[in-house]
């Protein structure tokens, strides 16, 4: 457990969004996907999971409704918005352009070290 | 959802919120049982995971955005239940602010129709009042100076950037409705009332037919005139009113309330019509001119074409019109020097409110001390010290605003009858109204007043030390809320203390007042107004026969023992003036001294109980002379010589001048102005 690192500041939003646009997921769902998808990596603390949830939904950049599980039980289902998604894409590209940048950087000291 | 829709379903939130963290804990748990975790730990483990239900809920609600509303929300109901358990503080609280809020709000309502109202016409900033002005003049003692008719009529034809009306003061009488009545009315040219943006009660406004001389003779009523002698009725248009003799067609009712140059006039009429010479002359300056600013002029601009038109008037009529120019202002209602009185009094009314406060503090404080546990209580429990001063500041802010909410109702009760007690008459009275000024003063006040008050016991909200206070038992006020409490008794006295020595001496100056000899005898003096009809102003014999006729019908009345004919009568109107000049050499116009001059006829003396003091008072036989009465020691000097006696002489123009024949003077007065009174030339 001690090995994963935290997650960086602010991907948490981006997470969500990323997980939710694959299609309407419930709270438990997503952070079971999050430690599925981080392959239990990146720490994902359930407790803000779900602040950050209502946060987003108070964007309005996800809407929340309630529906049955295959189980047959009540949950909140949430879904992207049109806001939501134009988020979504402004936030992976601006985070692709750091990781990029991160890399090119990495590779630059590698090279002088050398 | 907006953020108070989510207020208003805040239940139904909570409700969803604990279902989605049961949901979670249930699914997590029944995935872990699945694997072969015994129930308990694997509700164990869920929660650990979670991170605490009850934590992460409150980072919900956080992420909301409508946290503090609901906090303020929580804190006035509990504040209400509060002032409920306790209705006796509650009320007089309430009634203690009531009263401060109350009298500040009346006093606030008097200035603010007073002095802060705009005047009562579409966009006032817009009009303009046009006054003459000469570098010699000093408006500030003799007020500004009005226009001479011609060059009224010229400064209107030229004019582009403003629309100019104008007024003259008239009186005359008014015969056919009853009793003849001596009036007030105003000659006015045809347009004043578009320039002033104001619609007649019924009618029409003269037209610019009627602004000419030889035109149909047509008047405006005024409203409380159409009221008293034709009860409001319509039929009052198109009929006939006799003014000084002539047959006037009314033709509209001015619109309740309608004042112009600070009077309600009775009657107006076509100012073009009058053929009087004084309007014919560039001389005299009888006219009152206000305009409008034409759309996209400024006030600058109609300033420098006003001095252009002046600076032509000046060269082309040099002997009436040199060193002769207009001013533009911006149009103020005229209140006097009614403005430092009213600030003074509300800063006084401003004091008792403070007084009020401090009282309602000192309730709130010992309140506090028998508070303490329960705040020490909620502090242990985890509340924020910002969050108990906020709460305490709740309650306090809600009984400034249930006192002000009183003392608003207690202000629109009040204040007519402070009005009405306004000693002399307060100008602009009619503009005091509850509006939405009035209503946000009292609202800052009692909001302010509600932090004021509540902020010093508030502040006492526990910090440290929570175990002391939950043991201590006793519940008397000590240490720091014994020297707050000290602060504000201390504090109170000072208050009451100014305001006291401030009214007592306002007591005395009234005291001073009536006790105050004006030098006259005005018990059991009556006065009545009266016209002679301009028929009879043709010829100066006629004038003094007529006169002559009023007073002998006035002395035959059964119990009248003196009558008099005075032109201004002393202390409630008035304000002629002549030059006067105590050498043997007449000054120059412009040197010399004014003073306030009365024309009477010779029994004015006993009428009015005026005490001699040198000299002799004049007889019918005294044709042209004066009686000087000076009411100051300092002013006797000006006109009395101890080796000459009696020598003044005075007169305006080309009057012949008149000799002071008799001194009357004072030691003390109420105006320290020189009172002269002349020989009336239709009575001698």
């Amino acid at each position: 457990m001690n090995a994963k690192s935290d997650l960086p500041q602010g991907t948490l939003d981006l997470l969500i969004l990323k997980v939710v646009a694959l299609g309407p997921v419930h709270g438990y769902a997503i952070a079971q996907r999050l430690e599925q998808v981080s392959r239990h990596v990146v720490q994902v603390p359930q407790g803000s999971l779900y602040p950050a949830l209502h946060r987003l939904e108070n964007r309005g950049l996800l809407v929340a409704d309630w529906k049955e599980t295959e189980t047959g039980r009540e949950a909140k289902f949430y879904r992207l918005t049109a806001k939501g998604r134009a988020q979504l894409e402004t936030e992976a590209a601006s985070w692709e352009r750091l990781t990029e940048a991160v890399a090119l950087i990495m590779k630059l000291s590698e090279g002088g070290a050398e | 959802m907006n953020w108070w829709q989510r207020l208003l379903r805040r239940n139904e939130m909570e409700r969803q919120l604990e279902k989605e963290m049961r949901f979670h804990l249930e699914q997590h748990a029944s995935e872990l049982i699945a694997r072969g975790v015994s129930f308990a730990e694997a509700q164990r483990r869920a929660r650990i995971t979670l991170g605490g239900p009850e934590q992460v809920k409150e980072e919900c609600r956080d992420a909301r955005g409508t946290r503090w509303l609901e906090d303020f929300w929580q804190d006035l109901r509990y504040a209400m239940r509060m002032l409920r358990q306790r209705p006796g503080f509650t009320a007089i609280a309430i009634l203690t602010l009531a009263l401060g809020v109350g009298a500040s709000t009346v006093m606030f309502m008097v200035v603010n129709g007073v002095l802060l109202r705009p005047l009562p016409y579409p966009h006032p900033d817009r009009l303009v009042a046009v006054h003459g002005h000469t570098e010699t003049w000093n408006a500030k003692l003799y007020g500004e100076q009005n226009v001479a008719y011609p060059d009224f009529l010229d400064c209107q034809r030229e004019s582009r950037s403003l629309t100019l009306a104008g007024s003259i003061f008239n009186d005359g009488t008014v015969s056919g409705l009853g009793d003849p009545e001596h009036v007030d009315f105003q000659e006015i040219s045809s347009n004043i009332f578009s320039v002033l943006g104001v619609q007649l009660a019924q009618g029409r406004a003269f037209l610019p037919e009627d602004d000419r001389p030889g035109a149909a003779t047509v008047a405006i009523l005024g409203y409380t005139f159409w009221e008293r002698h034709f009860s409001g009725r319509a039929d009052a248009l198109s009929a006939s009113v006799t003014l000084d003799g002539r047959l006037y067609t009314v033709v509209g009712i001015a619109p309740a309330g309608f004042r112009l140059r600070d009077t309600e006039p009775d009657l107006l009429t076509p100012l073009g019509q009058d053929t009087a010479k004084f309007l014919q002359s560039r001389g005299p300056h009888p006219v009152g001119v206000v305009a409008r600013l034409n759309p996209g002029a400024t006030l600058a601009q109609a300033q420098e074409e006003l001095s252009l038109i002046g600076r032509h008037l000046a060269e082309q009529f040099k002997d009436t019109n040199a060193d002769r120019s207009f001013k533009a202002e911006q149009l103020r209602p005229h209140v006097g020097d009614v403005g430092s009185t009213l600030w003074l009094l509300l800063g006084a009314v401003g004091l008792v409110l403070l007084i009020a406060c401090t009282n309602v503090a000192s309730l709130l404080l010992a309140r506090a001390v028998s508070r303490e546990r329960e705040l020490a209580i909620r502090s242990a429990l985890g509340a924020g010290r910002g969050r108990l001063v906020r709460q305490c500041l709740t309650e306090s802010a809600m009984l400034g605003l249930f006192g002000g909410a009183l003392g608003v109702g207690l202000a629109a009760v009040g204040f007519q009858p402070f009005v009405a007690f306004w000693p002399g008459t307060l100008p602009r009275a009619e503009e005091v109204q509850l509006d939405w000024r009035v209503l946000l003063f009292a609202l800052s006040v009692s909001l302010a007043s509600g932090i004021v008050f509540g902020l010093a016991p508030a502040l006492r909200a526990p910090v440290g030390k929570l175990e002391q206070v939950l043991r201590a038992r006793g519940r008397s006020v000590v240490g720091s809320s014994r020297r707050l409490h000290s602060t504000f008794v201390i504090s109170e006295l000072a208050l009451a203390v100014v305001l006291l020595v401030a009214a007592g001496m306002l007591g005395r100056t009234l005291l001073h007042l009536t006790s105050l000899d004006p030098g006259v005898n005005i018990r059991n003096v009556l006065v009545s107004r009266m016209a002679l009809s301009p028929g009879v102003l043709a010829d100066n014999g006629r004038i003094r026969a007529a006169w002559q006729d009023v007073l002998e019908r006035a002395r035959r009345v059964p119990g009248v023992q003196s009558v008099a004919i005075v032109d201004t009568f002393p202390m409630r109107e008035g304000n002629n003036t002549l030059g006067y000049w105590p050498t043997a050499d007449v000054p120059p116009e412009k040197e010399r001294p004014l003073t306030l001059a009365t024309s009477v006829s010779p029994e004015y003396f006993n009428v009015m109980g005026i005490p001699l003091r040198q000299g002799r008072f004049f007889n019918e036989q005294d044709r042209s002379a004066a009686s000087v009465w000076r009411r100051t020691k300092r002013g006797r000097k000006a006109f009395v010589d101890a080796r000459h006696g009696v020598r003044a002489v005075c007169g305006r123009g080309s009057r012949r001048p008149c000799a002071a024949l008799g001194v009357g003077w004072r030691r003390s007065g109420a105006d320290s102005r020189t009172v002269l009174l002349s020989v009336c030339p239709a009575a001698g």
